[in-house]
């Protein structure tokens, strides 16, 4: 519906030039010149919709690991961009081995940057347990005092400082992990993202076809034709207003709406699972939820009642494997970003 | 038409479906790296079978007296191994642009080394594009750097 009224928009724009003809052939009683101007609305509309239509069906085209990656590290640093910044502090010989990254090691600082990397090796456990173990997954730590946690696709997952503060084991730490695992693993980002990438190229179609169009505009509109010309879209060889234009777009969305109440459940879901096949005891995310407050932070979130009533099928069916699985301590390095 | 059966074919192998438990008889997979079959449900056990991560086992349930251990069929043996060197879920299927967009199965993908993401090209022009602050694209960075560092330890799971 957003599309066609976009195109609708925009045919009316680009049409002014054939539909002010038509009208002036009208008004003159030029019969020739009206079946004229006609004609030329009527191609106008064909050309049109025939763009649409290619934009539609890239909505469809399933994206590949390298445009998945490409977007979520785009989509990562616009979210985190959003927040404080990232907690980090490299122990010297952890910095020595990643001059890559341009970190310089702080003497004296101690193994603060083992928090990271214990986040980092609870992520992986549940991820190896999850439908998509062989993406390269990356734990962040976001220096932060609100409770909060969300993922990028390609393997992006963002927790606040203030998230590790607000969990009383690590068990409930693996919940809020393996709940965003479940939205990479389901690709539920890139099904926005798909409908973001169609929305941007209707409205870049339509603005390059007008006739006063801005150098951007179809410079941007080239792109996407080019695009679609291709097999499979490489953000890495596409423009900078491109990637900005699809990662700003997406990331937009996920703040404005959220994934869905639909793909929350599923998250949901794939976190308890997770939990219990990396050997945490499920119960603690139904003890999580209940303390935390309702609605989500960065991103709209359905309401904890709902959530833990979802919870409900699977503590029957999991009934046999949760016995005995565990809520270990925090380790020491994030019970001390506890205020 | 043929086009449009084989893009929704590689759609449904690519979309996770949500949870849903196993029962006994039902297929799991496993994560780790060599992992043991044992012939009974004990740390101690005789070494029955070696299994490598993606393989299908079917699960025949938890161990009465040790639960920590499962009972599985691998189709030539049977035996016991720990509950997390199991996964509920087949490794998904994922599409490389480098063949064309050609579906690879999850298996091969993990063992391929084409999962190297770091802050690839479109990233790091968006953040330039966007005056993104340094520090925040180097904390990233770093992060990535200690994710890859961190190596699962396969008869991990909570401790």
């Amino acid at each position: 519906m957003k599309k066609t009224l976009i195109i609708g928009c925009v045919l009316a724009a680009s049409g002014c030039a054939s539909l002010q003809r038509t009208l002036n052939a009208a008004s003159r009683g030029d019969a020739r010149g009206l079946a004229s101007g006609a004609a030329d609305l009527e191609a106008e509309r064909k050309r049109i919709k025939a763009k649409q239509d290619q934009c539609t069906a890239l909505e469809k085209q399933q994206a590949t690991y390298e445009e998945e990656t490409g977007i979520g590290g785009a989509v990562a640093l616009n979210l985190a961009s959003r927040t404080s910044g990232v907690y980090i502090e490299i122990s010297p010989d952890l910095a020595t081995s990643m001059p890559q990254a341009g970190v310089k090691p702080k003497p004296g600082k101690g193994p603060k940057t083992d928090l990271t990397a214990y986040i980092n090796r609870i992520g992986k456990t549940l991820a190896s347990s999850s439908s998509r173990p062989g993406l390269d997954w990356t734990f962040v730590v976001l220096d932060s005092e609100t409770p909060n946690a969300f993922s990028a696709p390609g393997g992006y997952v963002f927790i606040t400082t203030g998230m590790i503060g607000a969990v009383e084991n690590e068990a409930q730490l693996a919940a809020v992990l393996g709940h965003e695992i479940g939205h990479i693993t389901g690709r539920h980002a890139m099904t926005a993202y798909s409908k973001t990438k169609a929305t941007s190229c209707s409205v870049a179609m339509g603005a390059g076809l007008l006739a006063n169009a801005a150098k951007d505009a179809v410079s941007l509109s080239g792109e996407f034709e080019s695009l679609m010309g291709a097999a499979r879209l490489d953000l890495n060889k596409a423009s900078a207003d491109l990637i900005v234009k699809l990662s700003d777009g997406l990331a937009d969305e996920l703040v404005s709406r959220g994934n869905g109440p639909e793909f929350e459940h599923q998250a949901d879901a794939v976190a308890y699972e997770l939990m219990v096949f990396s050997g945490y005891d499920p119960n603690e995310f139904e003890k999580l939820l209940a303390k935390l407050p309702d609605g989500g932070f960065l991103t709209p979130h359905p309401v904890n009642k709902a959530r833990i009533a979802k919870l409900e099928p699977l503590k029957k069916d999991y009934a046999d494997w949760a016995s005995g699985l565990k809520a270990p301590a925090l380790d020491p390095v994030a019970k001390a970003v506890k205020k | 038409m043929t086009q449009r059966l084989i893009g929704l074919a590689i759609a449904c192998c690519l979309m996770a479906s949500p949870a849903l438990a196993v029962s006994k008889g039902g297929k799991l997979y496993i994560k780790s790296k060599d992992t043991k079959v044992l012939d009974k449900a004990d740390a101690k056990g005789k070494v029955v079978g070696t299994l490598q991560p993606g393989e299908e086992v079917t699960w025949n349930g938890a161990d009465e007296k040790n639960k920590s251990f499962h009972a599985v069929d691998t189709g030539k043996v049977k035996g016991f191994t720990l509950q997390t060197n199991l996964s509920p879920s087949k490794p998904q299927a994922e599409l490389l642009a480098r063949d064309n967009g050609a579906p690879i199965d999850g298996k091969a993908f993990a063992s391929s080394g084409a999962a190297t993401k770091a802050l690839n090209e479109a990233a790091l022009k968006a953040a330039s594009k966007k005056q993104t602050k340094t520090d925040l694209v180097k904390g990233i960075a770093t992060a990535e750097g200690v994710a890859a560092s961190v190596v699962v330890e396969s008869k991990g799971g909570a401790k």
